[in-house]
């Protein structure tokens, strides 16, 4: 066996080594409910950022979110899906990786006044919303953030989506085959999104309206409240609260 | 500032995309060649596989800037490092092809013609079994070393790992990704059907999926069927409540109020 360490040998080793474990990790720990969070983790690392999340994609456009690194990465996600407003939604529109270097600046204000400086108060000032594909569809989105301004080399970020993407595939495959729709439905864990879901049941049918739009009047109560969308969705399930149908909330 | 990073990654994805009729495995390893490219920087990646006779052929290859590199892998498949690879189930790696040509005579001479310096090899095996080999070709450019190893390994890992859920389960890979889409979609509709049934028959969620439960059970259908029926409106909600009535497990909950907000600090 020859071995010809050559110029940059430096950058690249440290960039081999972490790809390595993130990949090793993935192909050895693709089992169980922390799988998900476990990719997080790596991808987070290889992408020199604070912390990720990866959210599924259905079909039908419904998320669910497979892992986070952390609590500020879980609140996050939850704060794009109260608003139905974030990079998250544009990366998964376009197909394209969306990189904002800060949320606290004028540009990413004028393109999610909501969103932008929410996070920005949450302390997450970069983000990076990356599209993960399977079979030529949109299965996913890794999402890559940090507390301070800009983020990061595109090379670290092309190697997490990679990862992610390898990593997607792997974990998901695990799920069992077509005649195993009970493991199926087991991988997939709504969490507390269980109870908006319940809850957008509960205002289609007591407004007499369609489940796209109560999902809107969920959101859009939680939102202009300033609560989270889970806490208001559990106020709805326990029955200490309803929506009003001649209110705008 | 708000860019647009194009995504290589899926742009090499969407030209390599096979013919619709391909096996779901053979999109994946192809997925795998490609990303071993780009990751590696190398001219050329290709997935080896020891096929029912023991025979070793090409079952993917990726050469996006020189496509005749991709023919090399299936030249010559038993005399080849992929060869050696898989059958000594170990790495193995040869920076200068001018000193190969002992070892593998025509697949060196063919390499060099081609452009080929440089050639990494990773087995791809099931514990002991051997099923093939990862390579890689570098051209004079290009950079193979030790530091490759590690990474070839890992990924050679998750291309095993894809090909065995395949045997298993007899179902592509990215059939289950979409498989665990429909099942996003199905905990979706039951969680919306609970709701709608639970608001309908002033009970409790836990109640209303005994009544979606029940009712499957009782008519023979499935429960997802059932709560899809509920949400599109297809069946009278009051048909599914009497499941839980006939069983004498319903009870009605305290009526919601229909007040705004009552007594809910923000948070």
């Amino acid at each position: 066996m020859n071995a010809e360490l050559g110029a940059g040998s430096a950058v690249a080793a440290t960039r081999y080594a972490r790809l390595y474990r993130l990949l090793a990790d993935c192909a050895d720990r693709t089992d169980g409910p922390e799988s998900g969070d476990h990719v997080c983790d790596a991808c987070a690392e290889v992408a020199g950022a604070d912390g990720a999340a990866l959210s599924l994609i259905s079909a039908h456009r419904w998320s669910a979110l497979l892992g986070t690194s952390g609590e500020l990465a879980k609140t996050l996600a939850d704060l794009q899906f109260t608003l139905g407003q974030g990079p998250k939604f544009h990366a998964l529109r376009t197909g394209h990786a969306v990189i904002v270097e800060d949320l606290a600046s004028e540009a990413s204000a004028h393109n999610w006044p909501v969103f932008a400086p929410a996070a920005a108060d949450l302390g997450i000032r970069a983000l990076a919303a990356l599209p993960l594909s399977s079979d030529g569809n949109r299965v996913g989105v890794l999402q890559l953030y940090r507390t301070t301004p800009r983020l990061v080399d595109p090379d670290n970020l092309r190697d997490a989506a990679m990862c992610a993407e390898l990593a997607l595939v792997s974990i998901l495959g695990h799920a069992g085959g077509p005649e195993d729709v009970g493991s199926s439905l087991a991988a997939v864990r709504l969490g507390e999104r269980a109870e908006v879901y319940q809850a957008t049941g509960m205002v289609a049918e007591f407004l007499g309206i369609s489940l796209d739009d109560a999902l809107a009047r969920v959101q859009f109560h939680a939102f202009s409240h300033e609560q989270s969308i889970g806490y208001v969705a559990h106020a709805i399930v326990a029955g200490q609260f309803m929506l009003e149908a001649d209110s705008p909330s | 500032m708000f860019g647009e990073l194009e995504h290589p990654t899926y742009e090499g994805f969407d030209e390599s995309a096979p013919a619709e009729h391909a096996q779901d495995s053979d999109q994946f390893l192809d997925r795998v060649a490609h990303h071993c490219t780009d990751l590696f920087s190398v001219s050329a990646a290709g997935v080896m596989l020891v096929g029912p006779g023991g025979d070793l052929h090409a079952a993917a290859t990726a050469a996006p800037t020189v496509p005749e590199l991709g023919d090399l892998f299936a030249s010559h498949p038993e005399a080849s490092p992929c060869a050696d690879s898989c059958h000594l189930l170990e790495p193995v790696i040869e920076t200068d092809l001018e000193r190969a040509d002992r070892r593998w005579p025509e697949f060196a001479t063919d390499a060099r013609k081609a452009g080929v310096r440089g050639v990494l090899a990773f087995p791809l095996h099931d514990r002991a079994t051997s099923i093939g080999a990862l390579g890689l070709l570098a051209t004079k450019d290009e950079h193979l070393d030790l530091h490759h190893v590690r990474l070839v390994g890992a990924i050679a890992d998750i291309a095993v790992g894809g090909l065995l859920q395949r045997d298993t389960a007899a179902h592509g890979v990215h059939g289950g990704v979409s498989q665990l889409q429909s099942a996003l979609d199905a905990r979706v509709v039951i969680e919306q059907a609970k709701g709608m049934l639970a608001q309908r028959g002033g009970i409790d969620v836990a109640q209303a999926f005994q009544a979606l439960f029940r009712f499957a059970r009782k008519h023979r259908i499935g429960l997802v069927e059932v709560a899809e029926s509920v949400v599109d409106g297809t069946v009278d909600s009051s048909r599914i409540l009497d499941a839980l009535s006939t069983a004498g497990l319903r009870q009605r909950r305290a009526p919601t109020p229909r007040a705004e907000w009552r007594g809910m600090d923000h948070s």
